[in-house]
């Protein structure tokens, strides 16, 4: 009996399968491609991350021995702390900059389209190609920021920006700044216009000053559209790779690594060395960190939800 | 009376903090074409000066001949074109499709591109890397191309998606009741209606290709004839020459960031509104 009732589901299932030759059809370029650049190198990693392997010789099944070594290696937990300093880091500058060149730009005034369109634009050019560009701005002999800064009399010797971790993770937090400001800028506008203005004619009325307004109603309303924009932004402060990479390339030392430099590294720079087992162990933890510390966030700031 | 003056005192406050943002904003910009016209020596000098006392438009044509740009710029074009008409013809098939019809499987697919925007780029390039390896794929720009379109699946079908839902059904479901098959709508009647969705996905899927760093950088470690600009600039400051190699450096720079400003300075509506219509949906 139930069996045949299994066989008659099946069979309806098929049936509306085939109903949907065509759609189908049409989606096979995107499921082929998701299936072999998505979904088989997830199980790849998964896999390889409880072997030995280096891309060429034969695999050897260590069961968990990469992820013992994962835990001890105080290399890995480094690039996991500046990862968290920078996801911390970024979005705590980045977020009330873009918030209040947002809240000025949703005021009516002439020029408004130009100064959003000319904001928006360090977000179009390339991160890797734009941190070199900072790269000799902040050069310690010859970079003009220490120029300026010299000439105004506010340092009397070149600050070496790129000397000691500090300086060189603030170097890489204002450049993240730079390059993102005003794409967040652009969602937070989109957020504050959903905003109806009667909500602020009545504050107005009740008397409210600006401040008031902002913290009583602007960032309340915004509600899941503000979680959503900070969530966004500490996401990609744990995934940062370019502006690292082309910046410091984890220098000093190696005190501005970040976690998915660490794990480029062990995948492709150790060329004939290279340890694809451990590197899949490190992917593994990694991504598993990257989901908690993003839905914990979200978890957290649920609470914000109108 | 007081009112007016408050306002004009707020505007001139408004303008001048907006107007020391945007200066910050594009000085680097700015700093980066003066500097790929100075000298070396010029260049070491440091200090306040922008621009050159002597302009040295020979470092492009050094950059363009010496440092291979001639090649990465075809390079760059090459595999951010034919990764924007990939991503179009294929998002846009499943975008409508995922819109329109709820057929087995649906979850499963939005999920998986749900988690596909979680993962960190660097974990599954190296598997990528040797999949395009085995197809033969790294010989040429095509396993780029193929990488790029592939990992830009999830996000621009689901911003397609979602354009798509904001147009009524009525209009497709008229025409499928004429006869026309689902895929002649899509041709004949969708595609018209879905131009701004996909002059967006193509101006952002430009952006992506054009300034994609870490894929290229992986593919092309032992085949330098086939590096993209962005790789070819960086790797020219981690090379040995040094400091020697800086002009033709910052005039690389300017190379490579120059079509996309032209790019953006005719189509900023798009991007901009691209960028919203994203966040919203995700």
């Amino acid at each position: 009996m139930a069996t045949v009732k299994g066989n008659g589901r099946k069979k309806r299932l098929w049936a509306e399968i085939k109903g949907y030759r065509q759609q189908y059809l049409m989606m096979t370029p995107t499921i082929i491609m998701v299936m072999m650049f998505g979904i088989y190198p997830l199980l790849y990693v998964l896999y390889y991350s409880f072997f030995k392997y280096d891309g060429f010789s034969e695999p050897l099944f260590i069961g968990l021995r990469n992820y013992v070594r994962l835990f001890q290696d105080s290399t890995y937990w480094n690039s996991v702390k500046n990862t968290l300093q920078m996801g911390v880091a970024i979005p705590l500058v980045q977020i009330p900059c873009s918030l209040l060149l947002a809240v000025l730009l949703n005021q009516k005034f002439r020029g408004q389209s130009l100064a959003r369109a000319v904001i928006f634009v360090p977000n179009i050019t390339s991160t890797a190609i734009m941190a070199i560009v900072f790269y000799f701005m902040f050069a310690s002999y010859n970079g003009i920021i220490n120029g300026v800064l010299m000439k105004l009399g506010v340092i009397d010797r070149a600050i070496e920006w790129f000397g000691n971790g500090m300086m060189a993770k603030t170097v890489i937090v204002l450049f993240c700044t730079w390059s993102g400001v005003g794409f967040y800028m652009v969602l937070f506008l989109s957020a504050l216009q959903s905003i109806p203005s009667e909500v602020y004619e009545s504050a107005k009325v009740d008397g409210a000053n600006k401040v008031q307004t902002f913290f009583g109603i602007t960032i309340p309303m915004m509600g899941s559209m503000f979680q959503t924009i900070t969530a966004l932004c500490i996401m990609n402060a744990l995934k940062l790779f370019d502006s690292v990479k082309a910046l410091t390339n984890g220098g000093p030392g190696n005190s501005t690594e970040v976690m998915t430099m660490y794990i480029y590294r062990y995948f492709f720079e150790t060329m004939g060395t290279a340890q694809q087992g451990y590197a899949s162990a490190v992917s593994i933890l990694s991504t598993i960190l990257v989901m908690v510390i993003t839905l914990v966030y979200v978890r957290c700031t649920r609470k914000m939800n109108y | 009376m007081s009112k007016r003056v408050n306002h004009r005192r707020d505007m001139i406050l408004l303008y001048t903090g907006l107007a020391i943002v945007i200066f910050l904003l594009i000085f680097p910009l700015i700093y980066a074409v003066g500097g790929s016209f100075k000298s070396t020596e010029e260049f070491l000098l440091g200090g306040m000066k922008i621009f050159p006392d002597i302009w040295h438009p020979e470092n492009y044509t050094k950059a363009w001949k010496q440092a291979n740009f001639a090649r990465y710029t075809f390079n760059s074009v090459f595999f951010a074109a034919a990764s924007v008409l990939g991503i179009i013809a294929t998002t846009s098939m499943t975008g409508y499709t995922m819109s329109r019809c709820d057929f087995p499987g649906k979850r499963i697919l939005t999920g998986t591109f749900g988690f596909m925007m979680f993962l960190i780029g660097a974990v599954t390039l190296f598997p990528i890397f040797q999949l395009c390896r085995k197809l033969g794929l790294l010989d040429s720009i095509w396993g780029m191309v193929i990488t790029q379109i592939a990992t830009a699946q999830p996000f621009y079908c689901i911003l397609i998606l979602g354009y798509c839902n904001g147009i009524s059904k009525e209009i497709d479901e008229a025409a499928r009741i004429d006869g026309a098959s689902f895929f002649n709508v899509y041709t004949t009647i969708m595609l018209p209606i879905m131009k701004p969705i996909l002059a967006t996905t193509g101006i952002l899927a430009f952006r992506d290709a054009w300034n994609n760093y870490m894929m290229p950088l992986a593919f092309t470690l032992s085949r330098s004839e086939l590096r993209p600009l962005t790789v070819g600039v960086v790797l020219l400051k981690d090379q040995g020459d040094g400091v020697a190699a800086w002009s033709t450096m910052l005039a690389g720079t300017v190379m490579s960031i120059a079509p996309i400003l032209v790019v953006y300075l005719f189509l900023n509506r798009y991007f901009i509104e691209g960028i919203t219509a994203g966040a919203i949906k995700g």
